[in-house]
């Protein structure tokens, strides 16, 4: 079920983990020439609901406003109007029940692996002994057994997004979100990093937001794909994607290559001649 | 291992060569007249006197107090520089950046110029030494806190913050760390910066320190002895940043594993070996240093009174007047092993010898009649004759200390104690 067909979502919904509700950002943009003020509209009319442990991808051009989006979720950034609820809490700030997972890793250069890790339970006050049970547990998950007392800059880009995770799963947000994590690193890298995510998403049922440029691992990953559209931001269609787990080998598929062509195509249309149509499928959303 | 040893050895000799000819050509030069010998003394012979000040103790008394000096004036410095960049550039950015060239003004301050503004806030004495050097090195630290903290990957801010790191870990666990090797760098300058200056404030106005070793040998026209001094500041400078760099490599290790490849040489080779040793160089130096300073903060003045009043005063001798300033610290020396009067003032550190005092009785006598005297406002005698006595580099401040000081011994040393006792332990807690 996607949230864009118009359909009233009851907001007290169970199963509902985040619902964005009208979400705008408007940018004061000073202008080279002039003095005068440009608004630049970064983000239009975002309704969105994710339910609980889905995972949710997004994707979009560069310029969609995606990542303000996610900054928001994790309450780095604020809307311009409109409101992002967590299990019908508003989100006003950050906290430990999100955690993210950023496309530059953002690993402390200066804490080994295992302090990387123990970071956030640090700020949580768990005890040592508790805390180096806790991190060991989830440096075996991400595969890094072994290389807990290593510095950062000693590990290859793929490891260096494992900790990031580990990191980021340490202290048990309850929603993971995650800005183009595997975006820095190698094709082959990638593919066993997001199948090593989908197994660590099946093993501990966290909710994720995961944002992308790629189509294909948008599909690969995703239970519902939503679709972007740049200048303004907003949501151009929201995909389930229906496709079996466990997805190994499932890139080949006929249904795989469909999603693929769809996304595609709903990505190289301009916003221009849909325009029309989804301005009133944003009135019909507002009222959710 | 021998081979190794060996390899490293020819290394060193290769590594120094070119100052080994130096020395070579400079003595022989010397030798062979080459140079003009009285201003530029063969190196074998500055070497000699090197040997001569470690033997009498000068070397390591005066090494000591200068050591003092810079490590709490940098640590001073630091104290203030780096939480000030932190919380600057960490939380109020914008104001960093408006107090940018503000900051960048008062750096250059030069506290030698304004000398009289470090008088007044400061007055006379350790701490007015400590200001004049800590004022110098805590720009390098303060700027380059903030540049540091400014050039932190923003990923790693975003990241922190999104776990709602309170501000104490984010300054302590995130800023800090991050910026440290830009910190370092600063703390190296300041390091260089408080050498220097160091030395200017020792030839100003202290009777101790390298710097104090330099200036007294300049005035009494001992060459050999002025080029040991400056010999051995030039050690303290580079010691104290190859001291510096140790630190470095220690506190951020983590940049610099990357040659050892196996785990286990990180844990075993390279964990904090030299930082709890230097930190109990440093404990040890501040506080037996600071000793040190009190003890000659209260001799040496009298020293020099001696040294310098000797020309002009009748209370003194000339003759200890040329080698004056070196000498008196052999004199401290015999003073303390004589122990008198060891029982009646030990922690003023030095016990007056009985003979020197009769000659500085009737002065000191004065001078505390002065002290008095200039208390109440009024022109004296007492005055007068401090302007005879005291027509040296030196300003009154100093003096006014000075003849306390005497005054103290003195009274003390005619068993006076009667009258004095309430003088002299008012003196002592005022020190």
């Amino acid at each position: 079920m996607t949230d864009f067909t118009g359909d009233t979502v009851s907001v007290h919904d169970e199963t509902e983990k985040i619902v964005a509700v009208n979400i705008n950002k408007i940018y004061k943009v000073r202008q080279k020439d002039s003095e005068k003020l440009t608004e630049f509209q970064a983000l239009k009319n975002i309704n969105l609901t994710v339910k609980k442990e889905e995972f949710l991808v997004i994707v979009g051009p560069s310029g969609c406003g995606k990542s303000t989006f996610l900054d928001m979720v994790a309450g780095l950034a604020h809307p311009t109007s409109g409101e992002i609820y967590m299990d019908e809490k508003l989100i006003t700030g950050p906290a430990l029940d999100r955690g993210i997972v950023l496309q530059g890793y953002a690993l402390f250069p200066w804490r080994s692996i295992r302090k990387n890790v123990e970071f956030g339970l640090e700020i949580k006050k768990i005890p040592r002994k508790e805390r180096t049970e806790i991190s060991q547990r989830f440096i075996d998950l991400v595969n890094l057994h072994g290389f807990e007392d290593r510095y950062p800059h000693e590990l290859s880009g793929g490891m260096k997004q494992r900790v990031a995770i580990a990191r980021a799963l340490a202290y048990d947000p309850e929603v993971l979100l995650m800005d183009e994590p595997f975006a820095a690193v190698d094709a082959q890298t990638r593919e066993s990093l997001q199948e090593e995510l989908l197994r660590i998403w099946e093993k501990t049922k966290k909710t994720i937001i995961f944002i992308t440029h790629s189509i294909d691992e948008a599909i690969f990953l995703a239970d519902r794909v939503v679709v972007m559209s740049a200048d303004p931001g907003e949501i151009k269609e929201t995909i389930n994607i229906e496709l079996p787990r466990p997805r190994d080998g499932i890139r080949a598929s006929a249904e795989f290559g469909r999603l693929r062509q769809k996304i595609w195509q709903l990505l190289q249309n301009g916003h221009a001649d849909t325009e029309e149509l989804r301005q009133s499928d944003n009135l019909n959303d507002r009222a959710v | 291992m021998k081979q190794q040893n060996k390899i490293k050895l020819e290394n060193i000799a290769a590594r120094s060569s070119g100052i080994l000819l130096f020395f070579l050509l400079w003595e022989l030069s010397a030798r062979f007249h080459l140079i003009d010998t009285q201003f530029l003394p063969p190196i074998s012979v500055i070497l000699n006197e090197l040997i001569h000040l470690l033997i009498s103790g000068e070397l390591l008394h005066n090494l000591l107090i200068s050591l003092w000096r810079i490590i709490c004036s940098l640590l001073l410095a630091a104290i203030i520089g780096i939480p000030l960049g932190i919380l600057l550039q960490g939380w109020f950015p914008r104001l960093a950046r408006d107090m940018d060239s503000f900051f960048r003004l008062l750096s250059h301050v030069n506290p030698f110029s304004l000398s009289p503004l470090f008088l007044l806030l400061f007055g006379v004495g350790e701490i007015q030494k400590l200001a004049v050097i800590s004022i110098v090195a805590l720009w390098p630290i303060l700027f380059h806190t903030i540049t540091g903290v400014r050039s932190i990957e923003p990923a790693i801010i975003k990241t922190a913050r999104s776990m709602k790191t309170p501000a104490s870990v984010m300054s302590v666990k995130i800023l800090l760390p991050a910026a440290l090797p830009t910190i370092m760098t600063g703390l190296r300058i300041s390091t260089q910066l408080s050498v220097f200056m160091l030395t200017g404030v020792e030839m100003l106005d202290a009777r101790t320190g390298l710097g104090a070793l330099v200036h007294g040998s300049a005035m009494s026209f001992d060459i050999p002895r002025l080029y040991a001094g400056g010999v051995l500041i030039i050690l303290l400078g580079i010691a104290l940043i190859q001291l510096l760099a140790l630190l470095e490599k220690q506190t951020l290790r983590y940049e610099q594993i990357n040659q050892y490849s196996d785990a286990a040489s990180v844990k075993n080779g390279l964990h904090g070996y030299y930082i709890p040793l230097i930190a109990g160089a440093l404990c040890s130096i501040i506080i037996f240093g600071g000793q040190l300073v009190r003890q000659t903060a209260v001799m040496p003045e009298m020293d020099h009174n001696m040294v310098h009043g000797s020309g002009t005063s009748h209370h003194m001798n000339a003759d200890n007047s040329a080698h004056g300033s070196m000498d008196h610290h052999h004199m401290d020396m015999e003073q303390n092993d004589t122990s008198y009067d060891v029982m009646l003032h030990p922690p003023d550190g030095g016990p007056w010898p009985p003979s020197a005092a009769h000659k500085h009785m009737d002065k000191a006598d004065q001078g505390a009649d002065m002290t008095q005297k200039d208390a109440s406002g009024s022109q004296s005698d007492g005055t007068v004759h401090m302007d005879t006595a005291d027509n040296t580099t030196d300003d009154g401040m100093q003096h006014h200390a000075m003849h306390m000081n005497n005054s103290q011994q003195t009274n003390a040393d005619n068993n006076n104690q009667g009258s004095s006792t309430d003088h002299h332990q008012q003196h002592h807690m005022d020190e």
